[in-house]
């Protein structure tokens, strides 16, 4: 069982590790975040900037190389704090799947990378099932509706998802010759393109998020595709997979 | 005021949204739209449709997984000969298992203009494919007559269950041939059995081979056996020429096989689109 649960979480893991340096990477180079003001407050003040546990020994704070070593610790921390949640409605990932994600590049938002937590109900099979997702996104574009309000005319990109139950596998089990089905029923591949509606909440009345994001996508995964490329039966719009959902960026 | 009517509307749409098949929640969600409960229907189209018929045609097809223009081409053909009483699919109607695959492969069999039973393969048995067959279609071994014809379908892909079930059901077998005991030996002369996987095939367990011999042959006037899944038109001869196991080749190569069924005789007709 446990040699069974490596192959499977191997591959995922790789590409969540993949996801969070590429992305601390590109939020270095995109927009370096600076506390260069803080240098020049009493170090008194500071120990509300930094975290508690840094700061218990305020006396130390003094010593700038010592703050500027802790300074630099807690921005690469508070850069893989996850700065959005979404919830999201159908798209292979579940009947709903919510989750927290991190928004960076450009804009503060042109990449974001979400890890989503899906529920798949039962339906016709014996028990309801986790969708694991991890799912990268692009969306280079905005249109200006208003003071507040902006448009992504398009989001693109891909995700992974993987479904924890015992009747799926990521690889043959090893009773079968070599190739004998030749893909995974556990691991899927799918492509997506969408649209977003942002609304930035004016900062007066910010509560717990900086904006609220609808958005929509149109999909379709690894094994569809391969059954419409090969038959004229099945159109593109057959293999179409929709979801909707809410992101919630706090920060 | 403002808060709580918003939430009626997202509600709503939520509402509206899960009416839609478009929203998907997973590709094996066996979350299954359109008809189910098949194979109890056909079968009873079949057993009223044939009753009192002297002649029974019966066509076979099999392995339609991904072939979806193929297997269409398959129903038109028959469709198209008029004198068909109902057909078998073998089995491996779906390549991964996939929810939509047996959807698809079902509302293009919906076009049968006879009745139609599918048997499960062992590609039906990927994911939640199983499930999704159970619901679809009903139990994996059933039987029924068509007049003088007593026909036997099995799910014989035993490498797909780890000796976990019982592949191929002795217990069902026996309890049939027990039903059989009860029916005119002169009304209801002869047995057909089909099956996806024939004994020596790798999904086939072939530590059981020669008691599913056995077990077979107590039934009434058994004619000959059908089955698929390596893909080709061939004759086996597992248990001595006097037993012909008849494979059906994939939708891909257009093939059906039509069998002219009467009282202890029959005939073999091999057709390629």
């Amino acid at each position: 069982m446990s040699a069974k649960w490596s192959n499977y979480s191997l591959p995922l893991r790789l590409a969540a590790g993949l996801c969070i340096a590429l992305r601390t990477v590109l939020t270095a180079y995109a927009e370096p975040v600076t506390l260069s003001a803080i240098s020049q407050v009493p170090s008194d003040t500071i120990q509300y900037l930094l975290p508690k546990k840094m700061t218990r020994d305020t006396a130390s704070l003094a010593n700038e190389r010592y703050r500027h070593t802790l300074e630099r610790i807690n921005r690469f921390w508070t850069s893989l704090t996850p700065n959005q949640v979404k919830i999201q409605y159908a798209g292979d990932m579940g009947l709903v799947s919510i989750g927290p994600g991190w928004h960076y590049g450009h804009d503060r938002r042109v990449w974001e990378t979400d890890l989503m937590f899906g529920y798949l109900p039962a339906y016709h099979t014996h028990h309801s099932k986790l969708i694991l997702t991890l799912r990268q996104t692009y969306a280079p574009f905005r249109v200006r509706l208003g003071d507040n309000v902006n448009i992504d005319p398009l989001a693109t990109g891909l995700y992974l998802t993987t479904i924890f139950s015992d009747q799926f596998w990521a690889k043959e089990p090893d009773k079968y010759p070599k190739k004998y089905y030749g893909f995974s029923t556990k691991i899927r591949a799918n492509v997506f393109l969408g649209q977003r509606l942002r609304y930035e909440i004016p900062q007066m009345k910010r509560m717990q998020h900086k904006a609220v994001i609808f958005y929509y996508d149109v999909s379709t995964n690894d094994l569809y595709l391969a059954s419409c490329a090969t038959n004229k039966y099945i159109s593109l719009w057959d293999i179409l997979v929709f979801d909707v959902g809410l992101s919630f960026e706090f920060y | 005021m403002k808060f709580a009517s918003l939430q009626v509307l997202l509600l709503l749409c939520l509402g509206l949204l899960s009416g839609c098949d478009k929203f998907e929640y997973h590709p094996y969600d066996a979350h299954i739209s359109g008809s189910q409960g098949l194979t109890a229907r056909n079968i009873e189209q079949i057993q009223s449709q044939c009753a009192g018929k002297d002649t029974l045609r019966v066509a076979q097809i099999s392995d339609t997984q991904r072939w979806y223009d193929e297997t269409q081409a398959l129903v038109d053909a028959i469709n198209a000969r008029g004198d068909v009483d109902f057909v078998i699919h073998c089995g491996d109607q779906s390549d991964f298992g996939l929810t939509k695959e047996f959807e698809w492969q079902r509302d293009i069999m919906a076009g049968f203009k006879m009745p139609w039973v599918c048997i499960i393969g062992n590609h039906d048995c990927l994911g939640t494919g199983e499930d999704v067959y159970h619901a679809m279609y009903g139990s994996d071994d059933f039987a029924f007559n068509a007049s003088f014809l007593h026909v036997v379908c099995l799910n014989t892909v035993a490498f797909e269950y780890d000796h976990s079930a019982n592949v191929p059901d002795f217990t069902f077998i026996r309890s049939d041939r027990d039903s059989l005991l009860a029916t005119d030996s002169l009304v209801l002369t002869n047995t057909i059995v089909a099956m996806h996987a024939a004994p020596g095939n790798e999904q086939f367990d072939n530590n059981i081979s020669d008691f599913f011999n056995y077990s077979l042959r107590k039934y009434r006037g058994l004619l000959f056996c059908l089955c698929g899944h390596d893909h080709h038109t061939t004759t086996l001869y597992p248990y001595g020429d006097d037993l012909p196991f008849y494979m059906v080749a994939s939708a891909n190569r257009k093939t059906y096989i039509l069998y002219t069924i009467t009282r202890n005789s029959y005939e073999r007709e091999v057709v390629q689109l």
